[in-house]
């Protein structure tokens, strides 16, 4: 997965409603990777409770 | 659910989402087509941001998160002072109602809610968790289960009910 470019920001404001199509799909794009690190957090806070 | 009940609708991703389409991406993505294919439109919100990229313990991991993040390249709303007030608002009604079913329901979720009412009924949310957004206040208005092999996941479509609303504020007197 490619490092975020520097110019384009995460927490840029949008208007409601100024999108008219979307593709979901693009969701699935390194989806695995991601998982895999929240799986990895979930387990770390299972344990922690655990403890 | 009916097909009408999400076209063209602007849909805010609650976290749980996008944390269940990441673990179990094959068993949503039938559904994320179906949403596709009804030019519904994903949105989030700067808090549900935070709550997401919080799952990483490291700054690769963080990198990784927030570029999966950016590729969607999906609206963002951000938290303004009268969702802040609205969320507290809303905390004392399900306090004063016992309409929410923990101790005390997370900022990130009030502040969902409070947007929802911001927006009233141009945009609806997908949330896993309809425990933190009470018939008191909302409306389900539809409701999909996903099979994903070691649990049957409720995908909810959440709209706010403005008349549940007033009613609500009047008898707290809030």
């Amino acid at each position: 997965m490619k490092s975020p470019n520097n110019k384009k920001k995460l927490f840029r404001e949008s208007e409601l409603g100024n999108r008219k199509t979307f593709n979901w799909s693009s969701f699935k794009k390194d989806a695995k990777e991601v998982g895999e690190i929240i799986r990895k957090r979930e387990e770390y806070e299972r344990r922690a409770v655990e403890k | 659910m009916k097909d009408e009940l999400l076209k063209n609708k602007s849909i805010l991703l609650d976290t749980n989402i996008l944390i269940a389409y990441s673990k179990y991406t094959n068993h949503l993505d039938p559904f994320f087509s179906y949403l596709t294919k009804h030019d519904s439109i994903p949105y989030i919100t700067d808090a549900i941001s935070f709550e997401f990229l919080r799952y990483s313990c490291t700054g690769g991991e963080f990198k990784k998160l927030e570029g999966w993040l950016l590729a969607q390249d999906m609206p963002m709303i951000h938290s303004k002072p009268e969702d802040v007030e609205t969320a507290t608002k809303l905390s004392v009604m399900y306090a004063n109602k016992r309409m929410a079913d923990k101790k005390q329901v997370s900022f990130v979720d009030m502040l969902n809610a409070a947007q929802l009412i911001r927006y009233k009924d141009e945009i609806v949310l997908m949330t896993t968790d309809i425990h933190d957004y009470p018939l008191g206040i909302f409306d389900r208005i539809g409701v999909q289960a996903i099979d994903v092999v070691d649990q049957v996941l409720t995908v909810a479509f959440i709209r706010y009910n403005e008349q549940k609303y007033k009613k609500c504020r009047l008898d707290v007197d809030i």
